[in-house]
């Protein structure tokens, strides 16, 4: 039992592929519990066909046209031509945009695949170094569940039964804070590094916009179209995929018809390595369910802790840890439940401590070993996992910071409630 | 060897195919809906479960493609330092190890649909649900197939290595 | 003998009323067969919805279930009927149905495998909307959302040829708010939990369907229970989800009170209003096809609802 899994372990650091490591351990454990190996095939079934998930394949499609047409080229200039006079310019666009599409797209780290590819090579061009641009555009995977309409803001007001509307006004500020923090690190690393500043220019700031004239209206029809009942949440892939199709290749014919399909089989691997490396996850998942592994955990936080100021420390390294291993869907379905009881035992707020669950699943998802934005920045921008455990660590200590003033500052949530 | 790569080119070639074909339906159809419902006030029915359906396909064809081009999520930080034959035996070591287990996976899948056809659930159309999710056991074959067949390429490079370097050892 | 722990999934939540009833049948039947036989029970849909629990009963993960409409009657398709839309008028009739059908629905579960140990429910749906609607003319003026997994519902909208807007049901709240849907439907217990209730502004009273609700555990692992406990469980099991009933019609009660007090007004139709909608259900079950009940379960509970009204008048 032991040795099986360690050598599985083992193999995973010798380039094994995680997905195959992840059933590998599955199975293991599955059979020295007696279940049948194909629950591991029921989950992988049940990931891949969820409904929140179809956006995954269409939105990696849309990404992938974006950065293969001249999109990225296109948004440089308007950026530098915007704010290009102020240091980080550039990062606090991609971190802004990057929260905006999260609230839209939910916590798979979509956001890394969609818009990693039009704003990675833009941070290189602005002068921005590798490093850094990496760590940015991975952590930035799922900053934004926060804000508004983000599912799992939907799914814990449900779960945890408390009222949506609050949750989501309570979610504002510590968002913001988030992308404050992460704008005011992007900022100071700019200017040390010496990133090159530009003039502000009104002219060019007009003709770079007219270039971009096409692109530019996508969020607005994307949000425009969900905030007037044109279509739903989960639709907002399909229109973007249709509607970057029509300018990339239509309109501005940077892409044309007969290259569409290597574009597909490009996104198509991605979607492929990450779907079943979080099929692999929920198998794995259904095991610690089964063998009640999160609730053993809380009922043991409940027995061992009285102090609530020690309880939300425990509390924030568990949920960073399951943000870490489970991924954000499984997380908010499996360990939600547990959490607001036991968090009325030490009087905290039931919105506070929903938000504190929230972020910290936000934060997890970027964090090593297993943090999921990581393994989709490796495949997205073709690098190593351990370059990005390495480039993500800053950005992971400003998060975390961050995190420390949310947890402890109920007021940042409540603020606006009252 | 290179029957086997003959081969793997032409699956290749449907996958892409199929790729395109299943790709473009998804884009299609998901737009349809929106259309259908805000200018006709109608909707396919059956639209969202069969989207479902090629998100699957999609997405295991494209974990079946990632196996061919060798593109799948690793943490690889011990092979690195290691000098080439080193290498060639991690390869062939992880290769191998991911043959078995998509292996079980296949069996464990051909489980998974014969207990389907047996609950007789249907999906959109009226189509038996295990027509479609048929495409697991055989994707988990096919990349059984493609890491088999790396782990013996690895294995063949291993015993040339060895036997130039009994070779080149001699005075 | 061997000691049995039977591990039972549910999509109710943790700290809901129906886990409540489950704690004490538990302790009840872990004190009557001496601790020889225990449920381990996880809530809140941890193991995936009714489908994924149905496989996972399949390959032996778990051993039972606690289902709605839609689980029932993939394992025993003449379910179906429960579900048809306007059939209920009140719980009585439920009541009076289901205890009559009873030894029937149990002979075709336990014919795909399955012991039933007792009924609950889900109670009725009602329709929830943003433009008031008490006439098929009404409901064809919305935009109504049509759930997947309700297929007699969907079905008398196709016949009334309404707007019909599928949306997963994470889906809704949002689409409540944006306009892209005018009309739901749903226990109103659940529209408290989905929160929909702070977004429709009418309920149309009158029951659309029925979601009814069952435990079942796997035949082979219920015989393994000593036959001298086999009983006492399937009573301890009932007698606690009556009990369960009456607390979710109650819920079910206090949550319209509840939406009430949101603002939400309550829209009786008329009694020809009422006529209407039936007919058109009977009209949309007359071209059902195979995949659902058979006619002769069809004739047999109206003709029990038939008996029912006349008597009880
Ligand atoms: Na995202
Ligand atoms: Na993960």
């Amino acid at each position: 039992m032991i040795l099986p899994l360690s050598v599985s372990l083992l193999l995973m650091f010798f380039g094994a592929p995680l997905f195959a490591v992840i059933c590998g351990l599955t199975l293991i454990l599955l059979f020295s519990v007696g279940i049948d190996s194909s629950a591991l095939i029921i989950e992988m079934y049940r990931m891949a066909t969820t409904p929140i998930l179809v956006a995954i394949p269409l939105f990696t499609f849309a990404g992938y046209l974006l950065s293969e047409s001249g999109a990225p080229r296109r948004l440089i200039r308007l950026s530098d031509a915007i704010l290009g006079w102020l240091p980080g310019g550039l990062s606090i666009i991609a971190l802004v945009s990057c929260a905006i599409f999260t609230a839209l797209t939910g916590a798979t780290g979509l956001t890394i695949i969609a818009l990693g590819g039009i704003l990675f090579p833009a941070m290189l061009k602005g002068g921005y170094s590798e490093k850094f641009s990496l760590g940015l555009l991975t952590t930035s995977g799922t900053l934004g569940l926060l804000f508004p309409p983000s599912l799992p803001l939907i799914i814990y007001a449900i779960v945890a039964k408390v009222r949506i509307d609050q949750l989501f006004v309570a979610g504002v500020l510590p968002g913001t804070l988030l992308v404050i923090l992460l704008s005011s690190y992007s900022i100071y690393k700019a200017s040390v590094s010496g990133v090159p500043r530009k003039r502000f220019n009104l002219i060019e700031v007009l003709s770079a916009l007219k270039g971009m004239a096409w692109e530019l209206p996508l969020p607005i029809v994307v949000l425009g179209g969900i905030y007037s009942g044109y279509f739903a949440v989960s639709e907002a892939a399909a229109i973007t995929a249709v509607y970057v199709l029509l300018i990339e290749v239509v309109i501005y014919q940077d892409i044309k018809w007969r290259e569409l399909p290597k574009v597909m089989r490009k996104s198509m691997v991605l979607v492929g390595g990450i779907l079943i490396i979080l099929g692999a996850a929920l198998g794995l998942t259904n095991y610690l369910i089964d063998e009640e592994v999160p609730m053993k955990i809380m009922e043991f936080i409940r027995g061992h802790i009285t102090s609530p100021f020690l309880f939300l420390v425990v509390l924030n390294l568990f949920l960073l840890a399951v943000g870490c291993i489970m991924g954000t869907f499984s997380a908010l379905i499996v360990v939600i439940p547990l959490i607001p009881p036991i968090a009325q035992a030490y009087g905290i707020d039931p919105i506070h401590i929903g938000i504190i669950t929230l972020a910290n699943l936000e934060i997890g998802a970027s964090i090593p070993p297993l943090g999921i934005n990581l393994f989709i920045s490796s495949i997205r921008f073709e690098k190593t996992v351990l370059r990005l455990y390495w480039a993500s660590l800053p950005f992971i200590g400003v998060l975390l910071f961050a995190l420390a003033i949310i947890t402890y500052l109920p007021w940042l949530s409540l603020a606006l409630l009252k | 060897m290179d029957g086997w790569e003959r081969i793997n080119e032409r699956i290749d070639r449907v996958e892409q195919g199929l790729l395109v074909i299943l790709l473009s339906s998804m884009i299609v159809i998901a737009f349809l809906q929106i259309v259908l419902r805000n200018l006709f006030s109608t909707g396919l029915s059956w639209g969202d479960p069969l989207v479902r359906n090629l998100v699957l396909w999609v997405g295991f064809i494209g974990a079946a493609l990632a196996t061919k081009e060798g593109r799948h999520i690793n943490i690889d930080v011990l092979s690195r330092w290691m000098p080439p034959l080193g290498k060639h035996l991690a390869d062939f070591v992880t290769q191998l190890f991911s043959f078995f287990i998509c292996g079980f996976l296949m069996f464990a899948a051909s489980k998974f649909i014969r207990n389907e056809a047996q609950m007789g659930n249907i999906t959109f159309l009226g189509i038996p649900a295990w027509i479609p999710e048929a495409i697991l056991p055989i994707v988990f074959g096919l990349m059984a197939l493609r890491f088999g067949f790396h782990a013996l390429r690895e294995a063949a490079a291993i015993l040339k290595a060895g036997k130039s370097s009994e070779r080149g050892g001699r005075p | 003998e061997r000691n049995l722990t039977i591990k039972l999934a549910t999509l109710a939540p943790e700290g809901s009323s129906w886990m409540k009833a489950f704690n004490q049948l538990n302790s009840e039947v872990m004190k009557k067969t001496e601790n020889r036989v225990q449920f381990r029970i996880y809530p809140g849909g941890v193991l995936g919805d009714e489908m994924d629990m149905l496989r996972k009963m399949k390959i032996g993960q778990i051993q039972g279930a606690a289902l709605t409409s839609g689980g029932l009657s993939s394992l025993f398709r003449e379910m179906d009927v429960l579900q048809v839309p306007f059939l209920f008028q009140n719980y009585e009739e439920v009541d009076t149905v289901l205890k009559k059908m009873d030894p029937f629905f149990r002979k075709g579960f336990e014919e795909s495998g399955y012991i039933l140990l007792g009924w609950s429910e889900a109670g009725f749906i009602y329709l929830m909307s943003i433009l008031p609607v008490a006439s098929v003319a009404d409901l064809k003026k919305a935009k109504v959302w049509i759930w997947e997994e309700s297929p007699m519902s969907k079905a008398i909208f196709d016949e009334a040829g309404v707007k019909a807007i599928p949306l997963s049901v994470p889906d809704v709240l949002v689409g409540l708010q944006t306009g892209l849907v005018d009309v739901v439907y749903a226990p109103p217990t659940g529209a408290i939990s989905l929160q929909w209730f702070t977004r429709v502004k009418y309920l149309t009273d009158v029951p659309l369907a029925y979601l009814a609700g069952g435990i079942l555990v796997k035949k082979d692992t219920f015989r393994q229970i000593s036959p001298s406990y086999q009983d006492s469980i399937i009573e301890i099991f009932q007698r606690h989800l009556d009990q369960l009933k009456a607390v979710t019609r109650n819920e079910n009660r206090e949550a319209i009170k509840v939406m009430t007090k949101q603002g939400v007004k309550i829209i009786t139709p008329s009694k020809d209003q009422v006529e209407e909608f039936k007919r058109l259900s009977n009209k949309a079950m007359g071209h059902i096809s195979g995949q659902s009940f058979s006619r002769k379960v069809w004739e047999d509970v109206n003709s029990l609802l038939e008996g029912h009204r006349k008597g009880g008048r």
